[in-house]
């Protein structure tokens, strides 16, 4: 059977969502036409109010929808501190914790030559434009412990120490045992990491 | 270990087999094309998952048939026995359990069942390209070392971005700058994986060597050696890394133009040689095979020294090529502790009596009876 041209239409534009196939899309499509107008006004101009009002931070490349994004603009956070991450995801993964307290710098991927991805089309230059004033003290390099996110960081580490020498500190995040779990539960990958990465106590 | 019980339902040609086998040696006696093979290569199936024979699951599948169901029952020493138990649908895939539970992570299936096979295929290893001989590293060595799967599988993820990355530094698209820190993670994945090569072909060595000599009685000596693409120097994963690490710095200019990478494990090969001589260019037929055979006796001898207790052993086909002195000295190293399955197109070409314990069993037509 042939969806009505509307249906077919809206079921076409799910399906290009990600993680959405066929059948999940006539699921939420059907949805849709089941709740009351308000609700599926509110959705769409949900959608269309994101796309008009969220922008990239120009310091830090977070989403915001200010001119500075609230972590850049907060004077109480410590500006000498610079936590590298590849996605804004992972800005949003990190302040979860309420622990960090420094800045935020966003890459916008990581370098992957399979993907065309190179330092060039990531925000690097514009990280070492945020350095060059020397406020910053310590830079945390926190891409994921993927060959891209390995590679990624060493690049950067590499650039940064030639470019500033002693001036910046750069760390990795530590990967490894994931905190309160058991051993005999973590898996080998995790493990072998964990035991690479050891330090003295 | 042993396996007490075997089911398949249209497996092969296979329609329906309930066959309970001798806990020490089963000799399958059979004409050609009655399922002696696939018999083998259903116990090998459910120790891997895979078959030796085919990358296409639904071979297995007897022809006009939807579904295969493979299972066994599993007696070990050192852990708990098991139903292991694999069910192929044409359209549903495939379905791996162990106790009646389902397994949707490989490594929580694979090795439960520990099997070494022999077969025709294996003389490839000796005769045919590095490749080959890379495959049975990792083959082997996955199965012992996690460490190394885990190695292996950074360095070949490595090595696509590298050779991608090379490629585009030879166009213009991307700077010398990038290919560094693929280098440094290259050469430290590399050396993980050199040295866990190194050692476990320096233990084959000594192990094959053994069973060689169990094979061709007298002067025949065997010998098996690595061949890395770089020199290990002193062979700690330091020195590895660095040597590795000068290779790709001395490369760097050809590889650019290549647009691949020319030093590595992903070049590594494996000599092997009798009485000093290269088996794969100067061996005879029956050498190469029975060195073949060799190294899968030594890798039964690993696998029992690393899990704590003996793989099935299963002989595919084992006289061809070989002379009768041969014959019986794989079969009387089936004899020491392994249960073994040993196939034959007639018992007169097979020294039975080495084997000791033994069951004979006729297939025929996709059926087995005890003789």
């Amino acid at each position: 059977m042939r969806f009505a041209k509307p249906l077919a239409k809206l079921v076409a534009e799910f399906e290009k969502l990600p993680g959405i196939g066929p059948k999940s899309a006539q699921r939420l499509a059907f949805h849709i036409l089941r709740i009351s107008d308000d609700q599926a006004r509110a959705l769409a101009e949900a959608v269309l109010d994101v796309k008009e009002r969220i922008k990239t931070c120009p310091v830090c490349f977070n989403f915001t929808d200010q001119e500075l994004c609230e972590i850049c603009a907060d004077p109480e956070r410590d500006h000498s501190l610079l936590c590298v991450v590849a996605e804004p995801r992972d800005v949003a993964a990190v302040e979860k914790t309420n622990e960090y307290r420094g800045l935020y710098h966003v890459l916008g991927g990581v370098i992957s030559p399979m993907d065309g991805i190179g330092p060039d089309a990531l925000r690097i230059q514009e990280l070492f434009a945020r350095l060059a004033d020397g406020t910053v003290r310590e830079v945390i390099l926190a891409t994921n412990p993927t060959i891209e996110g390995d590679t990624t960081a060493m690049y950067i580490a590499r650039e940064i120490r030639s470019t500033f020498g002693d001036n910046v500190r750069v760390t990795r995040i530590a990967h490894g045992m994931p905190v309160g779990s058991d051993m005999d539960y973590a898996d080998q990958a995790t493990l072998i990491h964990a035991l690479q990465w050891r330090r003295e106590i | 270990m042993q396996v007490d019980h075997i089911c398949l339902i249209h497996f092969r040609n296979y329609d329906k087999l309930d066959f309970i086998p001798h806990q020490r040696a089963n000799v399958i006696v059979g004409r050609n094309a009655q399922g002696k093979s696939a018999l083998l290569e259903a116990l090998y199936f459910l120790s891997t998952s895979k078959s030796h024979r085919t990358n296409r699951d639904s071979e297995l599948i007897q022809l006009g048939s939807e579904y295969a169901r493979a299972s066994a029952n599993v007696r070990r020493e050192t852990r708990p026995d098991i139903t292991i138990e694999i069910a192929l649908s044409r359209v549903q895939g495939k379905s791996c359990l162990i106790d009646n539970k389902k397994k949707n992570r490989l490594p929580d299936f694979v090795g439960q069942l520990n099997v070494v096979i022999f077969s025709s295929f294996d003389v490839e290893m000796v005769r045919g390209e590095p490749a080959l001989r890379r495959r049975f590293l990792d083959l082997e060595l996955s199965q012992i070392s996690a460490h190394y799967l885990y190695a292996l599988s950074r360095y070949r993820r490595t090595l696509e971005q590298r050779n991608r990355a090379l490629k585009l530094v030879n166009i213009g698209q991307a700077h010398l700058k990038t290919l560094e820190p693929l280098d440094q993670l290259l050469a430290t994945y590399g050396a993980s994986v050199m040295v866990k090569r190194g050692e476990f072909l320096a233990k084959l060595n000594i192990t094959a060597q053994e069973a060689y000599r169990g094979l061709a009685a007298g002067n025949e000596m065997l010998e098996v050696n690595y061949k890395p693409c770089v020199p290990m120097a002193g062979g700690g994963p330091e020195e590895v890394m660095r040597s590795l690490l000068n290779g790709l710095a001395e490369k760097r200019d050809v590889d650019i133009v290549r647009g691949s990478t020319s030093i590595g494990p992903h070049r590594d090969d494996v000599e092997m040689r009798i009485n000093g001589v290269g088996v794969r260019d100067y061996a005879s037929q029956g050498q190469q095979r029975s060195t073949a055979l060799a190294l899968k006796l030594a890798e039964a001898m690993i696998v029992r020294e690393s899990v704590g207790e003996s793989p099935v052993l299963l002989l595919d086909d084992v006289c061809a090529e070989l002379d009768m002195q041969r014959r019986s000295g794989a079969l009387a190293f089936a004899a020491r502790g392994f249960q073994s399955f040993v196939t034959t197109t007639s018992l007169e070409e097979l020294p039975v009596g080495v084997l000791g314990e033994v069951g004979v069993f006729e297939v025929s037509a996709g059926a087995v009876t005890q003789l």
